[in-house]
């Protein structure tokens, strides 16, 4: 915990609302879409047969003779589940990319981001699990709400080495519909399926947000001609020359705006977190929906 | 300054060492290997296409690389370390009499120095007799100074000459081989002798019944411009002494024996003509007597003499056959002839004989040729001798020099490539 302690008290205090209200949960911080009858008042109601008497507005009912019930907002708690995309792709840049071991990679900020957003998250008493998709295969720790689970949390992301061709949709599938589901990925493995699951999943009402890490090293890559390859892709090789550089960076900026709005056209939240930003600044972002200022860097 | 034996193989290791510099331009190595999770955005090309554009890679090892060639091709070369750049040799040859003259040729080395000129002074023999023996002492050293300072390109001659010599049919015969101009100077003031060609008052005394020399050469003129006395015996050195004048010329010419500074030879051997005065006279010599050493030596120093003494007639291989000095006074001469005539024949009263007759009779040195007419010596032009003409280049000379130049350069050539070696050990394969 070391690690992630100056993250952790940059987020104190911080709270990480629903976007939307959420449907039949225990009651918690949330805003349900369920009615309930709590001491802040919404609306009334007619009263019917099988109502909770005590509901009823006595005074309301002596002065119009009317039977109304008091209604108001029920507040819910939202399981949060944490997805991590451990594939290779996400432990770049390594300790021999161009900036060396100062340099943190993808997975390394993905495991930050993600610690901080189950501490905001279980800052708000909501459950808090988390699922890591790694080179050992697929570790999961179901959302609780006692004490440590982010301590528990910490210690799976820390035991897990990015690695393998792993793909995040068959996953996502497997995850309950009530929850909120942050995928934290580079988006760069099975965007397609993981889009359409999401999609299906936010429309049987689960909250979803996309965390897209992108490595600084990506946007501007290192100067001077390289042989590429991907991770993943290892006999594709490619020639990255200063000619080839601009079409690059070309190609990157379309294909990062085209998910950002794939993304929000299924009403998932979707945030692009660079990893040369402070983690705890990430968090922040993701959680009250801002936009991270992207780019090559030069700005 | 550094030249070379053979400039042609230093050449051949430049072009050497520019074709290693284009290959460095045109080489094709493979980029560095990056994984980018995000290659899929790079667009597709040749992966060869980067490498091929002309680009100055690896200057160190290119630099190395071109060090090794051009040190190698160095030593093959010859390389040779030259202290003075000089591009210019003035060359002066005197007479072995200025030898001794320290202050002139002081002075002549101050006069002729320059930033661009090697002076050297060289001291020859002979050249009383013929002017040749200067342009043949000058090849020769020109031929050595420019083989060692390569720097040099062109040859300026100075002869310096006595004011007589006795000949210049070498001086003629050798100018064809100085390819550029010869500056001749003459040392003191030359004197016009009036060439005498008037018979002269001819005795011969001492001589046999019937002697073949005074029916050649005797002739009583009493009122002749110059009396010749020809001793033929010891004998006669009384009656020569007793008709003897300042202006006499006697010539001592023993009918057996040898004259005067001449020694009898241990083997007498034959001789197939006598040359005087530019005719050849072919008889059935037999060579007595040679000069002696000390003669030799007299012949030898021409003019550098106080009593000059000069060659009148050879044999046929260049031996003297003849000889005349001048007297103390400097008025009168004395010849002395080893020449045994055949004891019947006609031989001295024939045509061909007329050479010999009139180097005997002639006025004393008659025979000399006055330096001033070489002044002129109608060469070529004003333009100085090329070095190339005169440089040797058999294949001992293409050793360095210093010695060690050679070993020191291979040395470093060497050095370099294990330094080439070790600079790529890290890389991998291209």
């Amino acid at each position: 915990m070391s690690v992630y302690g100056p993250m952790l008290d940059a987020l104190r205090g911080v709270r990480w609302p629903a976007r939307r209200a959420v449907g039949a949960a225990p009651p918690g911080v949330h805003r349900s879409s369920q009615k309930g009858t709590a001491g802040e008042f919404t609306e009334y109601r007619l009263y019917r047969q099988g109502d909770d008497p005590r509901a009823l507005d006595w005074r309301l009912l002596a002065r119009s003779d009317r039977a109304f019930v008091r209604l108001s907002d029920d507040r819910a708690l939202l399981p949060t589940w944490i997805v991590v995309d451990g594939s290779a792709r996400m432990a770049f840049p390594d300790a021999t990319s161009a900036r060396g071991d100062e340099a943190l990679s993808k997975f390394a900020f993905a495991r930050q981001v993600a610690v901080g957003l189950a501490a905001v998250a279980h800052a708000s008493s909501d459950p808090v699990g988390v699922m890591v998709s790694h080179a050992g295969g697929v570790q999961r720790l179901p959302p609780r709400t006692r004490r440590g689970t982010v301590q528990e949390i910490a210690r799976v992301l820390d035991g897990a080495t990015a690695g393998g061709t792993t793909v995040l949709a068959p996953a996502l599938v497997q995850l309950p519909t009530h929850a909120r589901i942050v995928l934290i990925t580079d988006c760069l493995g099975d965007t397609d399926a993981l889009l359409k699951a999401a999609a299906a999943h936010q429309a049987a009402g689960a909250l979803i947000e996309c965390v897209h890490v992108v490595a600084a090293e990506e946007l501007v890559p290192p100067a001077g001609p390289f042989l590429v390859n991907d991770p993943q892709a290892p006999n594709d090789t490619r020639v990255l020359s200063r000619a080839s550089r601009a079409e690059y960076r070309v190609r990157f900026d379309a294909f990062r705006r085209d998910l950002a709005s794939r993304w929000r056209a299924t009403g998932a939240g979707y945030t692009e977190v660079r990893t040369d930003v402070p983690p705890a600044r990430a968090v922040r972002a993701v959680v009250m929906g801002l936009a991270l200022p992207t780019g090559d860097g030069a700005h | 300054m550094l030249t070379f034996a053979s400039p042609w193989l230093f050449g051949m290791a430049v072009a050497a060492s520019l074709v290693v510099a284009g290959l460095h331009l045109l080489s094709v190595r493979r980029p560095p290997p990056l994984m980018l999770p995000t290659a899929r955005f790079v667009p597709d090309g040749d992966a060869r296409a980067v490498a091929r554009q002309p680009r100055l890679n690896d200057v160190l090892l290119l630099l190395l690389r071109m060090a090794a060639v051009l040190a190698a091709g160095a030593a093959l070369a010859g390389a040779r370390w030259q202290n003075t750049t000089a591009s210019e040799l003035r060359l002066v040859v005197a007479d072995e009499a200025l030898r001794a003259d320290t202050v002139w040729r002081d002075s002549v080395t101050r006069a002729l120095a320059g930033d661009d000129a090697l002076v050297d002074v060289r001291f020859t023999r002979g050249m009383s007799r013929d002017v040749g023996a200067a342009l043949v002492a000058a090849i020769g050293r020109a031929g050595h100074v420019t083989t060692t300072h390569r720097a040099i390109s062109r040859v300026d001659l100075t002869v310096v000459l006595p004011v007589r010599t006795a000949s210049r049919a070498g001086f003629d015969a050798w100018r064809s081989q100085w390819p550029g101009r010869v500056r001749v100077v003459l040392r003191g003031s030359p004197e016009l002798v009036p060439v005498d060609t008037t018979a002269a008052d001819v005795r011969v005394v001492g001589g046999v019944r019937d002697d073949i020399v005074e029916a050649a050469l005797g002739r009583s003129l009493a009122d002749a411009p110059r009396r010749v006395l020809i001793e033929r015996g010891n004998a006669a050195r009384a009656a020569v002494a007793a008709e003897r004048t300042v202006s006499t010329i006697v010539v001592s010419w023993p009918t057996n024996g040898a004259p005067d500074g001449w020694e009898p030879r241990s083997v007498q051997d034959t001789v197939g003509a006598l040359v005087a005065n530019g005719e050849v006279l072919v008889g059935p010599f037999v060579r007595t007597a040679s000069p002696t050493r000390a003669l030799q030596a007299r012949i030898d120093s021409g003019s550098a003499m106080l009593a000059p003494v000069r060659v009148i007639a050879w044999w046929s291989d260049g031996a003297p056959a003849a000889v005349e000095q001048s007297t103390a006074g400097g008025n009168g001469c004395a010849r002395s002839v080893s020449v045994v005539l055949p004891a019947a024949g006609d031989l001295l009263l024939s045509n061909e004989a007329r050479g010999f007759r009139r180097a005997l009779t002639a006025p004393c040195e008659a025979g000399s040729v006055p330096s001033s007419v070489l002044m002129n010596d109608g060469g070529r032009g004003d333009s100085l001798a090329p070095a190339t003409a005169f440089r040797i280049t058999d294949s001992r000379q293409n050793r360095s020099d210093p010695w060690w130049l050679t070993p020191a350069l291979l040395a470093l050539a060497t050095m370099l490539l294990l330094g080439e070696w070790w600079w790529r050990r890290g890389e991998g394969p291209v």
